[in-house]
């Protein structure tokens, strides 16, 4: 081959490689424009010490209303559920709320105990257990769909063949949690009334720690039947549809005291008054009347101590008095 | 200013057409490897770079839903333990994500006021993260999208509430990392098939140009044989292609010609033949007059002569009549005497080709007024060269010397005469004003000397050539 033929060969060849890395280069090019970062950010170095702490938005000196949900459903669940309705307790008393949540019933009333928090919504076991304990005080009672009470539904799955309670002999049964009216407290009377011990009825109580969980993990087949509140239960069913189709209900309980909003006994009682008739009467203005739209609730009365009376006599049954 | 653009653009011009003549010119093998390789790395090329862009494209529009999935996704599980401030739990669903799926960089919460409650960095968040203003519209529940530049490429961040808000916001970092790995691993790939396709191209190259060329070169040889003379030559047929239909066109021309070179020898051969016998028999019918002119002629002119001499019966004495009568006859004898040398030298039969053509030379240098050299190196102890070579020899140096008389006008010339014991060799040269020798010994009859000289010279399997040009003299070399 001629020097000529490999001049030319090698020309070819790098003009042709040229072409090729100028392509590579384009298509790097090309990748790089795509976006136009926001900024530049070096993950390497420049570390801040550790998790800066927090700085509390309120005012130290403000006045607060510490204000405790109790998980009747998922803590997720209620925080954006009962968001506005706190905002308004809080402009109504015109003080900074702040929101405590935490995942048992229990440790709810704890808070409630130890002065932790000024309000609650709670449920109405763990009301007349602090009731019976430290004096705990209604504050007001929702109405919903005309009623002030609530009931314990014994749900199974769809396709179960169970009847009835007895049924569930050394099954796994779910509850939102031990002191819970609707949840707990009326299978286990239920169960004692017809000679059985609860503790050991079921092969496995699971506790879901909300009513909500406790539902989903029956339509789950999770378990093989669980006892919900009927609150609860009616807004899930509106919420997902297709959850009736999954669940059947085979046992009612009687109507029980609606789980109420509470109120520690430290609070003043001209605050109390304050608040209570400020959500009594919400009802009567236009931003009430969403906020309780939104929660499913006709209004808040006035509240009535004589309708728990159903829920102390299960308590005196379950948690005697030491 | 103008005419330096011209200068400029022929320059261009012609460089452009050297550079293209040079790329043109190049062996087939070349041209086909050229158009293998230009095929092979553009396509490679092309491919690479639409691949690249399009594959980054799709792999990017993936990675920001992703990126968004994954941000819903974990909020979604830090809902439950972020509102009932389980921060343990929270953290190690963060550190579960991160390890779960590696692309994720870090995991920042914050809370409604940008203050850092949760990250996944080891030793602090770093300063370019902190402070970063979420988006204004935090109302979706899906994430938004912000891109930072990073050392390693783009870092997505997806910001999104978590609970509406409630508790703060999750930001998410995913590496692109993973996408200019798999960009770089194709490019790798896409280089290495285009240099496997541009090897094997180049084995085809080779392939293809023996296929081509194997042929062609038969051709070429067969051609250059027959130039040489070798009209038997053929091409072999390799293939039944547009050029093995060439190689089987070229084989039947090459017999035609062989054909006709063949009628075409057998004819030069009889005249060649022919002519030898006419110049034998012209020179044969030379010596005869010459001969018959000296002998007879000659001798009659002589007796004349005598008797004129003599007193005759009657006692009349030589009166003026008979001596005007006398040199009239002396010179009648001497023009036969010339003419019968001119047709055929006798002193080229008796004494050979040297002393002839010292005698003629001798004989026009002095009936003309050119000056003509002569000399003759030849061994003494060589016997003559046979009678027909002299005869043809003397010839042409006397055509030469009569064109020299004729048309060179010129005072001087010379004529060379060399002999061993391999060949002869017969120069004649001028100084005169000389012609357009191919034109002369290939145009029409109107140089029929320089023609006859060739043929003499041809005959005796000798070489003729003449270097002449105008006003540059002439020299006729003729070596046998």
């Amino acid at each position: 081959m001629s020097r000529s033929s490999v001049f030319i060969i090698v020309l070819t060849v790098s003009i042709l490689v040229g072409v090729y890395c100028i392509m590579d280069l384009f298509g790097q090019q090309a990748l790089n424009r795509l976006y136009s970062p926001r900024k530049w950010v070096n993950l390497e170095g420049g570390y801040k010490a550790g998790i800066q702490k927090k700085i509390t938005v309120s005012r130290p000196d403000e006045p607060q209303l510490r204000v405790a949900i109790a998980p009747i459903m998922s803590p997720e669940k209620s925080r954006p559920l009962y968001k506005d309705l706190i905002s308004y307790m809080g402009k109504v008393l015109d003080m900074t709320p702040t929101v405590q949540q935490r995942s048992s019933y229990a440790e709810i009333n704890d808070l409630l105990q130890y002065g932790d928090c000024d309000v609650a919504f709670v449920c109405s076991y763990p009301f007349v257990l602090g009731e019976r304990e430290y004096g705990l005080k209604l504050l007001v009672v929702p109405r919903v769909k005309g009623k002030t009470t609530m009931q314990s539904l014994i749900i199974v799955p769809a396709g179960s063949s169970t009847t009835s309670l007895t049924d569930l002999r050394g099954k796994r049964f779910a509850t939102c949690g031990i002191i819970s009216q609707t949840g707990w407290v009326y299978p286990a009377i239920w169960l004692m009334q017809h000679g059985e011990n609860p503790n050991t009825f079921f092969s496995e109580h699971v506790i879901c720690n909300s009513h909500d969980r406790a539902l989903w993990a029956v339509a789950q087949k999770l378990v093989d039947g669980g006892a919900v509140q009927s609150r609860v239960y009616e807004r899930e069913i509106q919420q997902d549809p297709g959850l009736a189709q999954k669940v059947r209900i085979i046992m009612q309980s009687p109507e029980y005291g609606i789980a109420p909003i509470v109120v520690h006994p430290h609070v003043a009682p001209a605050l109390q008054e304050k608040l209570r008739r400020a959500l009594v009467s919400m009802h009567e203005t236009p931003e009430g009347m969403k906020i309780l739209a939104g929660l499913g609730i006709d209004r808040y009365e006035f509240p009535d101590y004589a309708l728990y009376d159903s829920v102390r006599r299960c308590a005196a049954i379950c948690n005697p008095r030491p | 200013m103008q005419s330096q653009t011209v200068i400029f653009f022929n320059l261009v011009r012609r460089l452009v057409r050297q550079l293209f003549n040079r790329f043109v010119s190049v062996p087939i093998f070349v041209k086909i490897l050229g158009v293998g390789m230009i095929v092979v790395i553009l396509f490679g090329a092309i491919v690479l770079y639409r691949t690249r862009v399009s594959m980054a494209r799709t792999m990017y529009s993936m990675l920001e839903e992703e990126t968004n999935t994954l941000a819903l996704l974990i909020a979604t599980e830090l809902e439950r333990p972020l509102s009932i401030k389980d921060y343990l739990s929270a953290s190690m669903v963060l550190s579960t994500a991160k390890k779960v799926y590696p692309n994720i960089l870090y995991g920042i919460v914050e809370d409604n006021s940008i203050q850092v409650l949760l990250h996944t960095f080891e030793g602090g968040i770093p300063a370019d993260l902190v402070g970063v203003t979420p988006p204004e519209d935090t109302s979706d529940q899906r994430g938004s999208l912000a891109v930072f530049g990073g050392s390693g490429g783009f870092i997505f961040e997806s910001s999104i509430p978590i609970l509406q808000g409630e508790v703060g916001r999750l930001r998410i970092g995913v590496s692109d990392r993973f996408i200019r790995q798999e960009l770089s691993e194709l490019t790798w790939l896409l280089l290495f098939s285009t240099i496997l396709c541009a090897v094997l191209g180049c084995g085809l190259a080779l392939i293809l140009t023996y296929l081509i060329t194997r042929p062609i070169n038969s051709l070429l040889q067969a051609t250059h044989k027959i130039s040489a003379g070798d009209f038997a030559s053929r091409s072999q047929l390799f293939w039944n292609d547009e050029i093995g239909s060439l190689a089987v066109a070229f084989n039947q021309m090459a017999e035609n010609l062989e054909k006709f070179r063949s009628e075409v020898e057998e004819k030069e051969a009889t005249r060649q033949a022919l002519l030898e016998k006419i110049i034998f028999i012209q020179e044969e019918e030379r010596r005869r007059i010459a001969q018959d002119l000296h002998d007879q002629l000659g001798q009659s002119l002589s007796v004349m002569l005598l008797d004129i001499r003599q007193p005759d019966s009657n006692g009349n004495g030589f009166c003026e009549k008979h001596a005007m009568l006398e040199k009239r006859i002396a010179e009648l004898i001497d023009e036969v005497r010339q003419l019968a040398w001119g047709m055929h030298p006798a002193i080229l039969d008796d004494y050979g080709l040297d002393k002839a053509l010292e005698r003629y030379i001798a004989t026009i240098s002095k009936a003309t007024r050119i000056s003509i050299d002569y000399q003759c190196l030849c061994s003494p102890e060589l016997e003559r060269l046979p009678l027909r070579t002299e005869v043809a020899l003397y010839r042409i140096a006397q055509e030469a010397i009569t064109n020299i008389v004729r048309h060179a006008d010129t005072r001087h010339a010379s004529v060379m005469f060399m002999r061993n014991a391999l060949e002869s060799v017969l120069l004649i040269e001028d100084e005169g004003r000389g012609f357009e020798p191919a034109a002369a010994l290939h145009n029409d009859f109107t140089h029929m000397g320089l023609i006859g000289m060739n043929e003499r010279t041809s005959m005796l399997c000798g070489e003729f050539t003449v270097e002449s040009a105008p006003g540059m003299g002439t020299t006729i070399r003729v070596r046998i």
